[in-house]
Order: structure tokens, then sequence, then C-alpha cells
């Protein structure tokens, strides 16, 4: 919801209830004024009209009383009744015309006898007129009745007795018309439009009949009556004695409308009387109070909100909009902008804040934009570099899917990039021709995540030779990516190759014409080509002997060229060391027995395979231990431990023999070296076996060295790794 | 006719192939002493002519430079072929090569041995193939 709308229901809900309760209590308020002044109004009107009927009917009394007090009337009636003269009647005739033409509302007199009949009066009823008996008792003049006289108008008959010397000398009946009762009833001072005084008597059954025509029907004279039973007409309390003012919705008139009500009582005459007026027109004041009031009330209500919303509108709605399209442009990516807001409140503060803000970021985005350059210059220097190099450079996704190749790959291998990208990185590089075992080494090492190197690759696309070097990157020990790199070495290889069929070819060359003298001489020494005197037989053996050094000595010259050329080979296996060396000690022990010397073995039972060169390792034992029988006197002492210590096979070979000068001792392992006290001792020896068994023995990952004292003996120390995987294959 | 088989033991016959004159020459010398009828060859192309001439070679003997373009591997692939009728024959490589290589495709293609010939006396050989061939 936006902040308008939220700020217009706030305003509706702050102020509707405000004004809906103000409204209601001012027009409840007015109400009840207004009531209190009906109630007064009808009050007076009520009263004023009592008063004033009361003195109608004073009036008529009176009245009466003075006509029925004319003292030559009373004399001449009193008299007639005496005697009965006739002539006295017309004096009484004559001055009750004069009263009746006198007096005011009277309508006629009629004169009485003391029994009721009917004497003389201005109106002739002889026949039908008789004084009722209930009329004729009492002696004060007394309205007797009430009733409509030939012409239909309501009259008031009035019985007065006459009395002469303190006896009744007869009855007059004065009957009155109604007009001055008609008078009161019809003046509607103060009763609005729908008002009246309300006339009524109590009738014998206790309803109330009404004596003078009604405003709003004409013809209620003494004949429109409310039942006793209608309690909600207020002249049924009027009749009935209750002098009080009506004012709740249930009260209503004879026509049914809701009025208000003011009653009054004439005891003695039974009259009631209601002072009333509809209850509508009473409130027309208030209705049109209310309209006035309404209208107020919805311009109030407009007015402000229409305020509110606008002042709100200049206080939130517009520095929040204008935050808001400033935050939009920034996001935008303008960060030059700053917002500018004339405001001392909490938003203008906010304003000044992310001004700030801005501020800040601008910077930073500046500094990282400069880190940025500076690395992208430095990447490319890289990129450059890896594009430009000519080792093949690949890169592999964990999925093990490649993602880039340089030009050097592309050239190397004979693929073109287009096919190399997004395609599996096993079956493009590895070619059928790569051996099985360089293949699994080279899976393994990925899927361990460990960096593998293989010269042995052959790769895929063109089948060139390469060495294959995979470098998995980690980030938090998984692989996220590998790089590969491969050097074409088909010219290494051919190299290689050249130098490996040179070394065959010198072997076979320089051995072939050994085998030719070793053989003949073999054979003329068996007696193949006859018999051999002693002395033959001796030159024969030298010249055996002599040959056989010189194979020795181009198998240790064919060694060496091979270590210098580097295509020494080297094929482990797993090799029982202890059967080797008792195998090397059963080739010395025509030499041991021959020169009487003691051997002393030490072997560790619970050693373990080693993962080595068979011959290569032989090579070395052999050579440490005819060193070790060839150096040592007679009757001497040789000892040969084999024990595991760590990770390491530990090989011991000690004689007690001529040992090594001290100053000679830097350039035992040198090649062709002979120590000069070996060669005073004439043995045979090439100088070239040290250097041999410490290059095989380097090769193999293992370590030599001795310890030696002229005329005491040697000991020297080999040790050879036990587990495998430490050398790269070539 | 007298109701005895008697059966002679037939001589056994070995195939040397050898470029070297002066080593063939004493190889046979010791093969015929030890009572061998041989049989000598310095190529290939004269060596597959002995044996498809129907003589029963019980072994070979064999060097792997030789005269011509191919050498005692390339003999051996042959022999050792699934075809060959000479699958069975026992081949014995000595050669004064010994790189690895070398003895390794030998060994792989099923001969019997493989000597350096100048760490090996010629009897010693000999009582070998003639162990082999009986």
């Amino acid at each position: 919801m936006s902040i308008r709308l939220k700020l217009l229901a706030i305003a509706v809900l702050v102020i509707t209830p405000v004004i809906l309760l103000g409204s209601f209590l001012i027009l409840r308020e007015v109400e009840d004024n207004l009531i209190i002044q009906i109630q007064n109004k009808l009050d007076v009107v009520a009263s004023l009209q009592e008063a004033r009927t009361k003195a109608v009917v004073e009036g008529y009394l009176q009245e009466a009383q003075l006509i029925a007090s004319r003292t030559q009337m009373r004399r001449e009636l009193a008299a007639y009744n005496q005697d009965g003269n006739p002539s006295r009647l017309s004096v009484v005739n004559r001055i009750i015309v004069d009263a009746k033409t006198s007096a005011l509302f009277v309508e006629v007199i009629s004169i009485f006898d003391t029994e009721g009949t009917f004497i003389l009066g201005t109106k002739d009823l002889s026949s039908s007129a008789s004084l009722a008996k209930e009329s004729r008792e009492g002696s004060v003049v007394r309205i007797s009745e009430i009733a409509k006289d030939e012409l239909n108008r309501v009259t008031v008959e009035v019985v007065a007795p006459l009395i002469f010397e303190n006896e009744i000398i007869g009855f007059a009946e004065i009957v009155f018309n109604a007009d001055g009762l008609m008078e009161i009833t019809e003046d509607y001072t103060g009763l609005g439009r729908t008002g009246e005084f309300l006339l009524a008597s109590r009738t014998a059954t206790g309803d109330a009949l009404y004596l003078t025509p009604l405003r709003f029907d004409s013809g209620a004279a003494l004949a429109r009556a409310v039942s006793r039973e209608r309690k909600e007409i207020p002249i049924i309390s009027a009749v009935e004695g209750l002098e009080a003012f009506f004012t709740d919705s249930g009260t209503v008139d004879y026509r049914g409308a809701k009025v208000f009500a003011s009653t009054r009582f004439i005891e003695g005459l039974e009259w009631g009387m209601v002072a009333k007026i509809d209850q509508e027109e009473a409130f027309e004041p208030v209705k049109q109070l209310r309209n006035v009031l309404i209208l107020s009330i919805v311009i109030i209500y407009v007015g402000i909100i229409a305020i509110w919303f606008f002042v709100g509108d200049r206080i939130f709605v517009q520095p929040l909009r204008a935050l808001t399209l400033f935050a939009q442009n920034i996001s935008a990516g303008n960060l030059k902008l700053r917002i500018e807001l004339q405001d001392k409140s909490e938003i203008g503060f906010l304003a000044k804040t992310m001004n700030k803000m801005i501020g800040e970021i601008e910077e930073l985005y500046r500094g990282l934009e400069e880190k940025v350059e500076e690395r992208t210059r430095e990447l490319k220097k890289f990129q450059q570099a890896v594009e430009s190099s000519t080792d093949g450079v690949l890169m592999i996704d964990a999925t093990f899917d490649i993602t880039y190749v340089n030009p050097a790959f592309v050239k190397i291998s004979g693929t073109p990039q287009k096919t190399l990208i997004s395609k599996n990185a096993d079956s493009y590089l590895t070619s059928s021709e790569t051996p099985e075992e360089v293949h699994e080494a080279f899976l393994n090492s990925i899927k361990e995540g460990k960096p593998y190197v293989t010269d042995s690759f052959i790769l895929a696309g063109n089948n060139t030779p390469v060495r294959l070097a995979v470098y998995p990157v980690l980030k938090d020990e998984t692989q996220v990516f590998y790089v590969v790199l491969v050097q074409d070495i088909s010219e290494l290889k051919a190299i290689d190759k050249a130098k490996t069929e040179f070394v065959s070819l010198a072997s076979h060359q320089l051995r072939t014409p050994l085998s030719s003298i070793n053989w003949y001489a073999e054979m003329l020494l068996a007696g193949d080509a006859g018999e051999l005197n002693p002395e033959q037989t001796q030159f024969l053996k030298e010249v055996y002997a002599g040959n056989q050094r010189m194979v020795e000595l181009v198998d240790s010259l064919l060694n060496v060229s091979r270590l210098e050329l580097g295509t020494f080979v080297i094929e482990p296996k797993d090799v029982d060391l202890i059967a080797l060396g008792q195998s090397v000690i059963k080739e010395q022990k025509p030499q041991i027995e021959v020169r009487n010397i003691t051997l002393k073995t030490k072997f560790d039972d619970t050693l373990p395979s080693l993962y080595i060169d068979e011959k290569l390792i032989r090579m070395v034992l052999q050579n440490l231990l005819s060193n070790a029988v060839k150096y040592t006197e007679k009757g001497g002492t040789v000892s040969l431990s084999i024990i595991q210590k760590n990770d390491m096979v530990d090989i011991q070979v000690s004689d007690t023999g001529y040992g090594i000068p001290q100053e000679e001792q830097k350039k035992i392992f040198g090649k062709l070296f002979r120590a000069t006290n070996v060669r005073e001792k004439d043995t045979e020896g090439t100088g070239l076996g040290l250097y041999i068994v410490k290059s095989v023995v380097e090769k193999s990952g293992g370590t030599i060295r001795f310890e030696s004292e002229e005329g005491t003996g040697t000991t020297f120390f080999v040790t050879l790794p036990l587990k495998k995987g430490d050398m790269t294959s070539k | 006719m007298f109701g005895y088989n008697i059966t002679m033991k037939e001589k056994k016959t070995v195939l040397v192939i050898e470029d070297e004159q002066s080593l063939a020459e004493a190889i046979r010398m010791k093969l015929s002493n030890s009572g061998c009828e041989v049989l000598t060859a310095r190529a290939v192309p004269e060596a597959l002519d002995h044996l498809k001439n129907g003589q029963d070679i019980d072994a070979v003997w064999l060097d792997h430079y030789l005269i011509g373009r191919e050498d005692g591997l390339d003999l051996v692939a042959r022999l050792k072929s699934a075809e060959s009728e000479w699958k069975e024959t026992p081949v014995f490589v000595v050669s004064n090569t010994a790189s690895a290589d070398k003895v390794h495709a030998y060994m792989r293609l099923g001969v019997e041995k493989y000597y350096v010939k100048a760490e090996h006396r010629l009897e010693d050989i000999i009582t070998d193939i003639k162990e082999v061939i009986g």
C-alpha cells in the first residue's frame, strides 16, 4: 500500500470516530434541549388554555347565576307558584328574553318548575322537555350536560336552582353555545401547524369524548371518542386525571401521529385537556440542524483529510518519492548523483546518509575498478604466456570436460580447438597407444586429486608421444579444475631411441669379439681341439681370465654410458630382498671359502617385499659384497645385514679389510677411481663399480654412504624405500 | 622282426641363426660334439628356407642382429604367429645386446630363454638347450 493511501487510511480512521461521536453528542444535546423547550412551551400553552377554559366555564356558571338571581323574576315566579297568574309568566318571559339578549353565549333560557316540568322559555320546549331528576338535585349552579342542539352545535346546559326566600321555586336551564370553548381550542397560538389544544370529557365508560371540533376532524365534537384502552393517546391520561408531559415515541394522537403532549384535568367537570404538537413538527428545527450539521461535518471531514493529505504529502510522500527516484538512479549505475533534500527531520538525515554512502560506494568502486584493471593486465600477461607457449596447455573442469586449449596443444595433438572444447578430456587425450598402466595411473591421480607426470603418454589425435603433467587445482579439498601440460617429446623419444640403439649396438659390437675369444678359449680348455699340456692350459686360462675382465669392463662401461646418456631404465617389481641377498652370497661362496672369510648375516624376517628393479639391486649387492670379499685379508670377516627401519630398508655390508684412505674417501664414488692402497695390492677392479652402485641406488630412491678406516675395514650403508610410487615412470 | 620295438633316439636338430661367422663355427662345433645336428643361417630369409625345407627342427639358436633388414625379433614374430607351424619350437635367443626393451620383446613373444653371449659359457647354454629338447 502506498504511503498516500496509508496517510488517507490513518486520517479516516482517526477523524471518523471523532466526528461521528462529536456529531452524535451535539445532536443529542440539541434534541434534549429541544424537547425541554417543547415541554416548556406545551406546558405554558396547556396551563394557559386550562385557565381560559376554567374561566369560560366559570363565566357560564356566573352568567347562569346572574340570570337565576334576577329578583323580579324570582318574585314573579314565586307569586305564580302561589296564584298561578299567567300574566306573571309574561313578566318572567320578558325578563329571560332580556337576559338572553344581554348575556354572552346564551342560546336558550328555560324555566322549569320544581318538578322539572317546563314552564316557559326562550324556546318552546313544552312537549319534549323536562328536567332530569339529577339536575334538580343540589342547590348550586352547575353544568348539567354538554350536547348538540337541533342545529348540531355543541351546547353547554347549565341548571341553576331558582331560590326565593330560601325556597327553591324552580329551575332555570341556560343553554350556552360552546363558542367560548371553541375559541380556546381553535387558538393554535404557539402550536405550529400540527399542534392543538384538546378538550374532552370522561364518559361513563371511561372513554374520552371530545367536546369541541378537532383541528384535523371538524366533526369530532361530541361525536368522536377515544377508547380508554388506548393508553398511548394522552387524552385518556388527561381524562383520568394525570397531568404530565409525554415525550416518548409511542405517544400518538387521535390520528395516529407521534406527538409531544402536556395534559391537564379539571376536577368536578371530569374534563381532560391536552396541549399537543406533532413530534415531527417539533423536531423540525432539529432536522434542519441535523442537515446543517451533516453538511458541516462532511465539509470538515473532507477539509481535514485534504489538509492532512496535503501536509502529509509535503512532509512524507514527496521527500520519500525523491529519495526513491534517487535510489533508482543510483542503482541504474550513476554513482555520481547526490540528493539535496531541504528537510530537517529524519528523512533529511536519511538523505544525507545516503549521499555519504553513495560517496563511499563510488570510491570503493573506483578502487575495485583499478584493482580489476591491474589484475586483468596481470592475467593478460599470463594469458599471453599460455597462448604463445610452445608447451600445450589444457584446462579441464571438475566434470572432466575440456574448457580451454592453447594453440600449442592444438598443434601437438593435431585436433582443432572446436572439436576439443567441452568434450570429455579422457577420450580426447588418451590415445589407444598409451600403455594401459600409464592410463590407469593417470586416471587414478585425477580421482585422488594428485599431480601426475609421465613421459610415456601418447596423445590422441596425432598419436604424438608427450610428457604429460596433470595438476589438479583444489579449493577446500575438492577438485575445481585441472591444468594439463603436454610437451611434444617425439624428438626426445627419437633421440632416446637412438641412444638406446647406440648403446645396444655398441655393446653388441664390443661383446662379439669378446664372445668369440671366450668360447674358443672355452673350447680349447675343454679339450674340443685336442689335449692340452699344462703350460698351454695355463696360458689359455690367462687368456680366458683376461677376456673375462674385458667383458666385465665392457659391461660396466655400457652401464656407465647408459647412465650418462640417461637411457637407464628401472623396472621395479616386488622383490624379496633377503632372498636376493642370499643368492648373491651364494655366488660369492667360492671366493669366500678360498679366502677363508667368515661370513656373518643378519636378515629381518618380517621385511616385506620391495618394489625395486631386481637386476639392478642384485648388481648393487653383488658389487658391494664382492668388494667386501675382494678387499679383505684372508681370514677376515664380511657381514651383510638387511633390516627394516621405519619406511626404509637398511642394508649394511661391512668388512674387516683394507679400508679406504681418508684423503681419498671423497673420490671413491667417482668414475674409474681406484684407491691407491688397493691398487698396490694388485687386486682387480674396474673402478666403475661404486659409481654405478651409487647411481642405481639414488635412481631407486635410496641413499648410500660409508664409514671406513684404513687397515680396519669398511662399512657401506644403503637405504632403499619400501613404498611404491616414489619414482616417476620413464 | 624280433618283436622288440627299438626306438632309436633321433639326433636332435638345432637351427643356429648367427651372423658372426667365427661364433657360428664355434657354436656349430660344440653342438655337434654334444650330439646335435646343426643347421646354420646368417639372415632371416635363409633361416626360413631351412625351416620350410621340412627338416624337423627341434630348437632355434637365435642372435638378435642379423644380416639383412630383418632382425631376430622379426623372425620370432613370424615363428610365434598364430598360423605358424613352428609355434611350439623352443627359441633360445643368444645375443650380446642386453637392452631391456629387447629382452622384454623377446620374452613377450614367447622365447624360451634369453642369454647375453659374453656372460655365458657355450657349454652352459648347450646344456640348457639339451635339457629342453631332450
